[in-house]
């Protein structure tokens, strides 16, 4: 039964987030606390990509509303920081929800969420 | 990297590349309180320790001696520095409130100890004793210490923070009964031992 939905469901998986450098992108991004951003050349640093690398990968991020850019005139002159926005965080949360949902045999899955919904009362 | 970018990747293996990501993330963005909490730990067995041992054994409290100052000045600066470079590190990059907070934590320090030394100079003027000076000399950062770790603990959630502000709190408070010269003892021991105790829980709560 869930073999045939299998590659059904792994449609549904997020584009923008289901490729592996933006999904490091993501999850590195939502380690900050909310409301903080991170300068450019420190998230370059953190998953070792190259300027125009990054700068591709943000772009599409950007453009599906989950980053934000901004730049800043610091001290040591102008910089662009970036931070994930909520529907960034969210979407990073749906994503991890369904990959668990199609490791998880469907059966199990419903159990737990059961068990979820019954502790959360 | 195109060949990544169409590259399929399965749920597990995406799973674990957001675990990964995330104790990667975490570790270089958070600050190593265990580091910290050693510094420190050591700068108050060497520093209160040394006080100690100027001050010990004489019928009438006196002044420590001035290479005192010095080794204890030291095991502060020391201290210090393995804490503004740490932090520094955790930090660069990041702006935002979390950055704001940070900074404005950092000036609650600097400005507390000041304040403190005017205080032991008005001592001075008028016209405490040494034994007076030297016991608010001694109780004072302690003091200070102990309440920034309670606020800070309470405000970020931070139940190590919390217990080394109240461990030297208490202890600070029970070891002035003792007098002058034992409390700088005490401290050495029951403060700088705490800090260390502190280093060693968050070292075995990081591995775990």
């Amino acid at each position: 039964m869930t073999a045939p939905d299998l590659p059904l469901v792994e449609h549904e998986l997020d584009p923008l987030i289901h490729a592996p450098v933006r999904l490091k992108l993501v999850v590195t991004l939502s380690a900050l606390a909310e409301g903080d951003s991170l300068t450019f050349p420190r998230l370059q640093d953190l998953l070792n990509l190259t300027p125009g690398n990054l700068v591709t990968h943000l772009r599409k991020l950007e453009q599906g509303g989950y980053v934000e850019t901004q730049k800043t005139s610091q001290r040591k002159g102008q910089s662009t920081s970036v931070r994930l926005t909520t529907a960034g965080r969210a979407a990073l949360e749906t994503y991890t929800q369904a990959l668990r949902a199609l490791l998880v045999p469907a059966g199990i899955s419903l159990a737990m969420e059961r068990d979820h919904a019954s502790r959360t009362d | 990297m195109e060949s990544k970018e169409s590259e399929q990747l399965d749920p597990r293996a995406a799973l674990d590349l957001i675990a990964d990501t995330r104790t990667r993330a975490r570790r270089a963005l958070e600050v190593n309180g265990g580091l910290l909490y050693a510094a420190w730990g050591l700068a108050w067995l060497i520093g209160y320790g040394v006080v100690w041992l100027s001050v010990r054994g004489h019928p009438i409290y006196r002044t420590p001696s001035a290479w005192t100052f010095v080794v204890m000045g030291a095991c502060m600066a020391a201290a210090l520095a393995i804490s503004i470079i740490t932090i520094g590190r955790a930090m660069h990059g990041v702006t935002g409130s979390s950055s704001t907070s940070g900074k404005l934590y950092g000036w609650a320090w600097a400005i507390s100890f000041i304040c403190l030394f005017f205080i032991i100079g008005g001592l001075g003027h008028a016209g405490a004793s040494a034994a007076v000076i030297g016991l608010f000399a001694s109780v004072g950062p302690a003091l200070v210490v102990s309440i920034m770790y309670l606020v800070s603990g309470a405000l970020w959630n931070n139940r190590t923070m919390f217990v080394v502000g109240a461990w030297l709190a208490l202890t600070s408070g029970v070891a002035v009964t003792f007098g002058v010269v034992t409390f700088d003892l005490l401290m050495a021991l029951a403060g700088g031992g705490g800090f260390l105790v502190a280093a060693l829980h968050e070292a075995r709560r990081k591995r775990s």
